[in-house]
């Protein structure tokens, strides 16, 4: 469900291009794509982190775990993660239009989710350190950020982003659709779960979507 | 010539043999002795402390036992490296329609030094991020999207960087620090990598590439459903 870049073209500059430099620049990767963005999640996380020094082991097969009184080391970081679903156009051609007397149906690729931008509020870090503990590294702190980010990610599948998704999708095309002379019964946008069209999900018709919206918003 | 030979007995092993007999034979004894001493003397100690005995097969099975259930690993002072569990909360959902054309997947070095007479503090992040050109479609005019006919005729906004905030804070990482840094020095670098990085990667070049891509796109999707021919084209 969620992607890097890997759905987009990379594009290899023309040779008689002018050549960019930065001494600041690393890396850098360009690609075409066609995704429709329909969607933008704006998830906060409260990381925290309690560093508890514990004398482990084993005496005579029996281990124990006791807490050492040396003082605490916690922190916490709001990390602020938006997140937006898309659908991949990249592939649109006729086969994704079939047209029955006055109805026509449009199949798309099943939704993805890409991090479109995560932020960590500065302001309200929180850190309490004992005397006798040695303060949090940079590193350490870093390596927190990322484990809040993937524990995000590892959840989303718990959250209706992707339903969300198709929804929004559906009413960004309508417009789209009613100018060329269809009225919205006569419209069914369906999704499959892949670009080749193998396993159609399930489908979405205007009526449906408005059954669905009336229920999740009465 | 006259010879003369001198008559000394050849040195028979026999009295060898006894001197290595007897050698054998005293070592025995001192042994048997020694034995006899030592074994006389610890019935006398257990005679006189009898718990003693006892406590040397206690002390032998207490070894025994450690020896063989502790492992190397027995003892360890260990920190947790993970994060507590805690929720995540939904902020907002917004319904947005943005039409990716181009993307630029980035790194950015920056750095800030603060000079003091009492020594330098330096700290260089690596910013990490994705620029996305497109075009927003909630900024398209009335009638951007008209019909004569079988032929479409579309209008469209300018690309443009579809969002500021691109930067991926939670990937990025510090490359070099020294001293401590508050939270107003983070957003300073944050906002001067944010800079480069859109001075870097949103050129005319690429925006230029964004155009071509639209256009190729809205040509291949207006096609797909239907229309005979397509007229793209950007406002001013």
């Amino acid at each position: 469900m969620l992607t890097g870049m890997s759905a987009c073209r990379q594009e290899t500059p023309p040779s008689a291009a002018p050549r960019e430099h930065s001494a600041g620049s690393i890396a850098r990767q360009v690609s075409l794509c066609s995704r429709l963005y329909t969607t933008e999640y704006t998830i906060r996380k409260f990381i925290t982190f309690s560093d508890d020094v514990r004398l482990k082991g084993s005496f005579l097969s029996s281990p124990f775990d006791i807490k050492l009184s040396l003082g605490d080391r916690k922190v916490a970081i709001p990390l602020i993660v938006s997140l937006k679903g898309y659908v991949d156009l990249s592939g649109f051609s006729e086969d994704n239009v079939q047209k029955d007397g006055n109805r026509l149906v449009l199949t798309l690729p099943n939704p993805q989710i890409a991090v479109s931008a995560s932020k960590i509020d500065h302001d309200n870090i929180h850190e309490y350190v004992s005397l006798l503990r040695s303060n949090f590294t940079a590193q350490e702190l870093e390596g927190f950020q990322r484990q809040g980010l993937d524990s995000i990610l590892s959840h989303l599948d718990k959250t209706d982003m992707e339903e969300q998704t198709r929804s929004s999708a559906v009413n960004t095309l309508m417009p789209l659709l009613r100018k060329m002379g269809y009225r919205d019964e006569q419209i069914v946008i369906r999704f499959r779960s892949d670009a080749e069209g193998h396993g159609i999900l399930d489908w979405i018709n205007i009526e449906n979507l408005h059954s669905r919206q009336k229920k999740q918003h009465p | 010539m006259k010879q003369t030979f001198t008559n000394k007995p050849a040195p028979s092993a026999e009295p060898q043999e006894k001197r290595t007999g007897h050698l054998l034979s005293s070592l025995c004894k001192g042994f048997g002795k020694g034995l006899w001493t030592g074994l006389s003397y610890t019935l006398r100690l257990m005679a006189r402390f009898p718990a003693l005995p006892l406590a040397a097969v206690v002390i032998a099975a207490a070894w025994w036992a450690f020896a063989h259930f502790s492992k190397p690993d027995v003892l360890s002072v260990q920190a947790s490296k993970s994060i507590d569990v805690t929720p995540e909360e939904i902020e907002a959902i917004r319904d947005i329609g943005q039409w990716e054309f181009v993307s630029f997947q980035t790194e950015e070095l920056t750095d800030t030094t603060d000079r003091h007479w009492y020594g330098d503090r330096k700290w260089a992040r690596i910013y990490t991020g994705t620029l996305r050109i497109g075009i927003d479609l909630r900024k398209t005019r009335a009638g951007w999207f008209a019909v004569q006919g079988d032929t479409a005729l579309i209008t469209l906004p300018q690309p443009a960087l579809l969002d500021k905030n691109f930067i991926d804070e939670a990937r990025s990482r510090t490359f070099y620090i020294k001293g401590k840094w508050n939270a107003a020095a983070q957003k300073a670098l944050y906002l001067k990598a944010r800079s480069r990085m859109i001075r870097r990667g949103v050129t005319a070049g690429r925006l230029n590439m964004a155009r071509s891509q639209a256009r190729r796109q809205m040509t291949n999707l207006a096609k797909g459903l239907g229309f005979k021919t397509v007229i793209v084209s950007f406002e001013k």
